[in-house]
C-alpha cells in the first residue's frame, strides 16, 4: 500500500496541460457567475420535496411555510429535518439476494485480507482502500444506497436480532448522538490512510478492520438498525452520496432530478462534522503530497493534528458561513448549518472523483486482478492505464469534477436558502456561503493541481 | 565581459496570494453589489415607511408612488430589504 498512497490522484501541475492560472481563476469565476445568474433567475425555491416523493419532507417548519423563512419547525427541531431517521424508516426493506451477495463479497475480501500474504502484495489491502472506500462513491451514485442491502453487518444484526427476539436492538439509539459516531469512524479511517505510521501495513489494516467489524456488529446488535444509519462510517458515507443518485431513490429504480433528493439528507447532530471529515481529509491528502510537507519528517502526532485541523477548518468555515445571516432567531440560526449540510455533498463527490479517479480506475483494476487470482483466476489480465496515458483528458476531468461539484453545491445552497431564510435576507444571507464556496474551489484546485 | 542586469524593486509575493487576487475579484464585486442594493432598498423602505406615517400635503398631489424615482433594472432584482420579515 505504501506504493499506492503517493499515487492518489495521479498527476500534478507538471503533467496537466491546462494552464494553472486559468484553471484556478476560471473555476472561481464560474462559481461567482453561477451565483449571479441564480440571484436573478431563481427567486423561489424549486427543489422542495413533492408529494409523490417517498421519504420527502424537509421538515415541518419548511413544509408549513413555503418560502417563508426558517419557520418554527426548523427552529424547534434541533437539526431541523423531518425528525432523525424519519426518511430511513419509510424506506423499503433490504433485498435478501443483495444481502447474500454482500455476505459473499465480505467473505471474499476479508478472506483475502486475513488469509493472504503478510506483505504489500496482499490484495485485501487494495480491496479495502480502493474498492470499498473509493469505489463506494460511484457505487452509491449509480445504484443509490445499495450499501444498506449489501452490508454484511446489517445481515448479522438481522440474524442475531431475530434469534434473540430483539430485531430493533436492546437499547434505543439516542437522537442526540446523531452522526457523531459516524464522524468518528470516518476520521478513524482517514487517520489510518493518511496519518498512521504505516498505512500500507497488512497488520495495521487487519487491526483496523477487526476493530471496525466488532464495534459495528456489537453496536448494531445493541442499538438495532439505527446504529448503521448513524454510526457505521461506510454506511453513512454511502447514504450521504446516494442522495445524488439520479436513477435510484430510496434504493429502488426511479429516475429523478438528484437536486430534489439531495435536500432529503436526514439532518441530525454531527452531519456537518461527518461531511467535513470527508472534505477536509481529501484536502489534506493533496496537501500532504506537496513538496513542502514531504520535505520534512513529521511525527504521527503532528500529522494527525494537521489532518484534524483540516477537517475542523472545513467544518468551522461552513458553520460560520451558514449562520451569517440576519432576520433569524438564535434557535433558527443554530439549525442552519444542519439544514445547509447537504450542499457539501456535491463538493465531496466532485473532489473524490477529481482526486481519486485514476486511483480507482487504474489501481482498481490491479486490485480486482489480485482478488481474482485469490480464487485461482485472473491470470493474463493486465491493467489499462488509459487515463494516465492521456493527461489532457485527465486534467479536464479533474477540473470539471471540482467545478461541477461546487456549482451544484451553490444551486443546492441557494434553493435551501430561499426556503429557510426570511425573504429580506435571501440573498444577503448567502453571501458568506458564496465566498466560502469560492474559497473551497480556489483551495481545492490549487491543492489538486499544484502538488 | 558579461552583461549584468541590476534588479531594481523586484516584487515578490507568494503565488497563492497572487492567484487569489484575480480569482476573488468577481466575488468581491458581487458581494459589494448585493450589499449596496440591500442598503439602498432598506433606505427606500424606511423612506416609504416615513411617508406613510406623515399626512399627505395635499389631496390634489399625485400619488407618492409616482413621485419616487423609477428603478426599472433594480425592480427586477429580488427584494433585499434588511430587517423586513414580511
Amino acid at each position: 500500500m505504501l506504493d499506492l498512497l503517493p499515487q492518489h490522484g495521479v498527476g500534478g501541475s507538471t503533467d496537466l496541460p491546462v494552464p494553472f492560472l486559468y484553471a484556478v481563476v476560471g473555476a472561481s469565476w464560474a462559481l461567482t457567475v453561477s451565483f449571479a445568474v441564480l440571484a436573478f433567475a431563481w427567486k423561489e425555491p424549486r427543489l422542495q420535496p413533492t408529494a409523490e416523493q417517498p421519504g420527502g419532507g424537509a421538515g415541518p417548519g419548511a413544509a408549513e411555510q413555503p418560502g417563508g423563512g426558517a419557520g418554527p419547525g426548523a427552529a424547534e427541531q434541533p437539526g431541523g429535518g423531518a425528525g432523525p431517521g424519519a426518511a430511513e424508516d419509510r424506506e423499503p426493506a433490504r433485498r435478501p439476494w443483495l444481502a447474500v451477495v454482500g455476505l459473499l463479497l465480505a467473505v471474499w475480501f476479508l478472506g483475502a485480507l486475513f488469509l493472504g500474504p503478510d506483505d504489500a502484495s496482499n490484495p485485501g489491502i487494495g480491496a479495502f482502500y480502493v474498492l470499498v472506500w473509493v469505489g463506494l462513491v460511484p457505487l452509491a451514485l449509480m445504484a443509490g444506497h445499495v450499501w444498506k442491502d449489501l452490508s454484511p453487518w446489517r445481515s448479522v444484526q438481522w440474524l442475531v436480532g431475530r434469534l434473540a427476539g430483539r430485531p430493533d436492538g436492546f437499547l434505543v439509539y439516542r437522537p442526540a448522538w446523531g452522526y457523531w459516531p459516524a464522524a468518528a469512524g470516518l476520521f478513524a479511517f482517514v487517520w489510518l490512510e493518511l496519518a498512521s505510521p504505516d498505512a500500507g501495513s497488512v497488520h495495521a489494516v487487519r487491526t483496523w478492520v477487526a476493530v471496525y467489524v466488532v464495534v459495528t456488529v456489537a453496536g448494531g446488535v445493541v442499538f438495532g438498525p439505527r446504529w448503521f444509519d448513524r454510526a457505521d462510517p461506510f454506511d453513512v458515507y454511502s447514504a450521504v452520496v446516494a442522495r445524488l443518485a439520479p436513477l435510484v431513490r430510496d434504493r429502488r429504480f426511479a429516475p429523478h432530478n438528484p437536486l430534489r433528493s439531495l435536500p432529503l439528507l436526514p439532518v441530525a447532530p454531527g452531519i456537518v462534522a461527518a461531511v467535513s471529515v470527508l472534505l477536509g481529509s481529501t484536502a489534506f491528502d493533496s496537501f500532504s503530497a506537496s513538496e513542502g510537507w514531504q520535505s520534512a519528517a513529521h511525527s504521527t502526532l503532528t500529522t494527525s493534528l494537521v489532518l484534524l485541523l483540516f477537517c475542523v477548518v472545513v467544518a468551522v468555515a461552513f458553520v460560520v458561513a451558514s449562520v451569517a445571516t440576519g432576520g433569524v432567531t438564535s434557535a433558527q440560526r443554530r439549525a442552519l448549518p444542519g439544514l445547509m449540510a447537504h450542499s457539501l455533498v456535491p463538493i465531496v463527490v466532485g473532489y473524490v472523483f477529481a482526486h481519486y479517479l485514476t486511483y480507482l480506475v487504474e489501481r482498481g483494476q490491479g486490485v480486482v486482478i489480485g482478488l481474482l487470482q485469490v480464487l485461482g483466476t485472473g491470470d493474463g489480465l493486465t491493467v489499462s492505464y488509459l487515463l494516465s496515458e492521456h493527461p489532457d483528458l485527465l486534467a479536464v476531468y479533474k477540473i470539471a469534477f471540482v467545478v461541477a461539484g461546487h456549482v451544484v453545491a451553490v444551486v443546492a445552497a441557494h434553493d435551501k436558502a430561499l426556503e429557510v431564510l426570511p425573504r429580506a435576507h435571501r440573498l444577503t444571507g448567502q453571501l458568506a456561503m458564496l465566498v466560502l464556496m469560492v474559497g473551497y474551489t480556489f483551495t481545492g484546485i490549487y491543492l489538486l493541481l499544484s502538488v | 565581459m558579461g552583461t549584468s542586469v541590476a534588479v531594481v524593486g523586484e516584487l515578490s509575493a507568494h503565488p497563492v496570494a497572487v492567484l487569489a487576487i484575480p480569482a476573488f475579484i468577481p466575488v468581491v464585486g458581487i458581494v459589494l453589489t448585493v450589499l449596496w442594493i440591500a442598503r439602498q432598498d432598506r433606505l427606500a423602505e424606511a423612506a416609504e415607511q416615513s411617508d406613510v406615517d406623515e399626512p399627505p400635503a395635499s389631496a390634489l398631489l399625485p400619488e407618492a408612488e409616482s413621485s419616487r424615482p423609477r428603478r426599472p433594472w433594480r425592480d427586477r432584482l429580488p427584494r433585499l430589504v434588511i430587517g423586513d420579515d414580511e
